[in-house]
């Protein structure tokens, strides 16, 4: 079996999936995001991010600066669900978000 | 394993009593008591271990005294605590669902797409057996109430400062000076972040900084979000915390890159930054028998520090062609072979690292492939700016590669951003760009007066001491450096 060689680590990610999915063409990192689900992991791209840019970029034949990282949302790290709704009780105009 | 002991801790993993000592995480108790394997992985259920020891990967998730998927390495080791391992069938340690890992040709990227989504009611059977396998963590049911409800901390200061490395206690300590009220947050429980890796230089910095007055601290503290229009919200432990201010300094550091290589996920391989985290912080070895892999003097340095805690460095494959001379120069006097111009082919071992093998990077195949015995790889593939924090705040831009587009210009710039409510945003340090630790206090400490001279206005002291700094950034004249690997 031929070793597989990760990108993203929280959602299995190889470099070989990369590669895939620019083949079927899904060439913008935010597309490849989608579709191979690297950025999409708890980490949030912290692991991943700059190597699956670079990999976007040598297929592309283009120069990784020019490639748009994709979206970063909050939360930016694993967050208890119940701290966000702690402020509630305060009024502050946040905790409707 | 151990390089220095404290008082010991018991607790529980899966039911078997382990012992751990004071000061450790749950992480590198359970590594210092010989678990490798802690987790499996999403999709091939391969087994996973210690990897970055910085709560950044998910590696390390276990569920702890009932709470799941928490980060072993985050979490402070108390006595008593129930851990247990996720995920698997029947067990994490012995997973039937490995099988998947050899199966993977039968699920190509994008399956979940393509695959039963028609018809219908079939996609239902299909979404109950994926949620099934993938789901390593059982949700606590209402019933088990394991905490008690958060609590709240609201704050206003002048600056606040998130990250404590040297460029963010350089910031702290310049608003300070100016009459700021200050508040610094940082992941850590103590300062120094990335600088800790050279400790004489961050000494001075940290003892300044805690004898501030108007500093407010919050260690151990995550920053989880600025969305730009209100607080930098927080958290530690149970409290959420939310601080408004007039400025904000974006000083975090940098994030390290994994090397891409066949099995790099094996148990035992590590992120350097992450093997001298367990190594310096806990006393914890990562093995005995260390490969270092290096693209840059950093690995040459994490070599060095390995073989100065009694770890028996096998090898350094450097894949520079000079191997890090002259740095390497005293690794070589000490009898470690080093690999020049090679790379990591392969990583080999069932369910922990047992060997890698190493070939010549391209262009020298005349040169033979090696097969080194190991039971710890440790990685140095260069950094990654750790600036979510600028993209969410500013809702724009391109801040992770550097050259054409927005980052450059602010590299080279006055690092200097809006938040979209016009709050001014500062960035500094590794965060802005890689550099030396004397460009992250240059740049924290101009964007600490930066910040006091947009907020109180300042004389032409401040303008000057300003003017000066920057000049000696500029005289600093690192070269835009993009640490990537060349592996």
């Amino acid at each position: 079996m031929k070793k597989k060689a990760f990108v993203c680590f929280c959602m299995d990610v190889t470099e070989a999936a990369l590669r895939e999915a620019f083949r079927q063409g899904f060439r913008e990192p935010e597309l490849m995001k989608r579709f191979t689900g690297a950025f999409m992991g708890p980490c949030q791209g912290k692991t991943c991010a700059a190597n699956v840019l670079q990999r976007a970029a040598e297929m592309a034949g283009v120069d990784a600066s020019s490639l748009r990282a994709p979206t970063c949302r909050p939360p930016l790290v694993p967050v208890p669900i119940g701290l966000l709704a702690a402020g509630a009780d305060e009024g502050s105009d946040d905790a409707a978000h | 394993m151990r390089t220095f002991t404290k008082t010991p801790l018991a607790f529980t993993y899966d039911g078997r009593r382990v012992e751990g000592q004071d000061g450790d995480t749950v992480g590198s108790a359970l590594h210092a008591a010989g678990v490798r394997i802690f987790s499996r992985s999403l999709q091939f259920h391969r087994p996973r271990g210690l990897f970055c020891v910085n709560g950044r990967c998910v590696s390390c998730a276990v569920r702890i005294d009932g709470h799941p998927h928490m980060r072993a390495c985050t979490v402070r080791l108390e006595s008593g605590m129930t851990v247990e391992s996720e995920g698997g069938w029947p067990s994490m340690s012995f997973d039937v669902w490995r099988a998947l890992d050899f199966f993977h040709f039968l699920f190509p990227p994008g399956f979940q797409y393509r695959f039963f989504i028609k018809p219908r009611w079939m996609f239902r059977i299909w979404e109950r057996m994926l949620r099934q396998i993938a789901a390593h963590a059982a949700v606590p049911s209402p019933a088990e109430k394991h905490s008690s409800a958060p609590s709240y901390l609201k704050e206003t200061a002048d600056v606040v400062v998130v990250g404590g490395g040297a460029a963010g206690l350089a910031a702290a300590s310049a608003a300070c000076r100016q009459g700021l009220r200050v508040t610094l947050i940082d992941d850590n429980t103590d300062l120094g972040g990335g600088a800790r890796r050279s400790p004489e230089a961050l000494e001075d910095a940290a003892h300044e900084a805690l004898a501030l007055k108007t500093l407010t601290l919050h260690l151990d503290t995550r920053c989880f979000a600025y969305y730009g229009d209100g607080p930098v919200s927080a958290f530690r432990g149970n409290t959420l915390i939310e601080v408004t201010a007039k400025a904000v300094v974006i000083a975090t550091g940098a994030y390290e890159r994994p090397m891409i290589f066949g099995n790099n996920d094996l148990p035992g391989i590590f992120l350097s930054t992450g093997a001298l985290r367990l190594l310096h912080r806990y006393g914890v070895r990562p093995g005995t028998h260390a490969v270092v892999a290096a693209t840059t003097d950093d690995g040459i340095a994490t070599a060095a520090a390995l073989l100065d805690a009694g770890v028996h460095v096998e090898a350094v494959v450097d894949a520079r062609m000079h191997g890090g001379a002259p740095s390497s120069q005293r690794l070589h006097e000490r009898g470690i072979r080093i690999l020049a111009g090679y790379r990591i082919e392969h990583a080999r071992g069932l369910g922990r690292i047992r060997a890698v093998t190493v070939a010549p990077c391209d262009g020298h195949q005349t040169r033979a492939v090696h097969t080194l015995p190991c039971d710890v790889l440790v990685t140095c593939g260069g950094f990654q700016p750790a600036n979510e924090l600028c993209f969410q705040a500013t809702s724009q831009g391109n801040f992770l590669m550097e050259g054409a587009g927005g980052w450059k210009s602010l590299a080279q710039g006055e690092r200097q951003l809006a938040a979209r409510d016009g709050t001014p945003l500062f960035v500094a340090g590794n965060a802005a760009r890689i550099g030396s630790l004397a460009k992250a206090r240059l740049e924290g400490r101009i964007a600490g007066l930066a910040a006091a001279a947009e907020i109180a206005g300042g004389g032409a002291a401040l303008a000057d001491e300003l003017r000066r700094e920057r000049a000696a950034l500029a005289a600093l004249a690192e070269p835009d450096r993009w640490e990537g690997e060349s592996a």
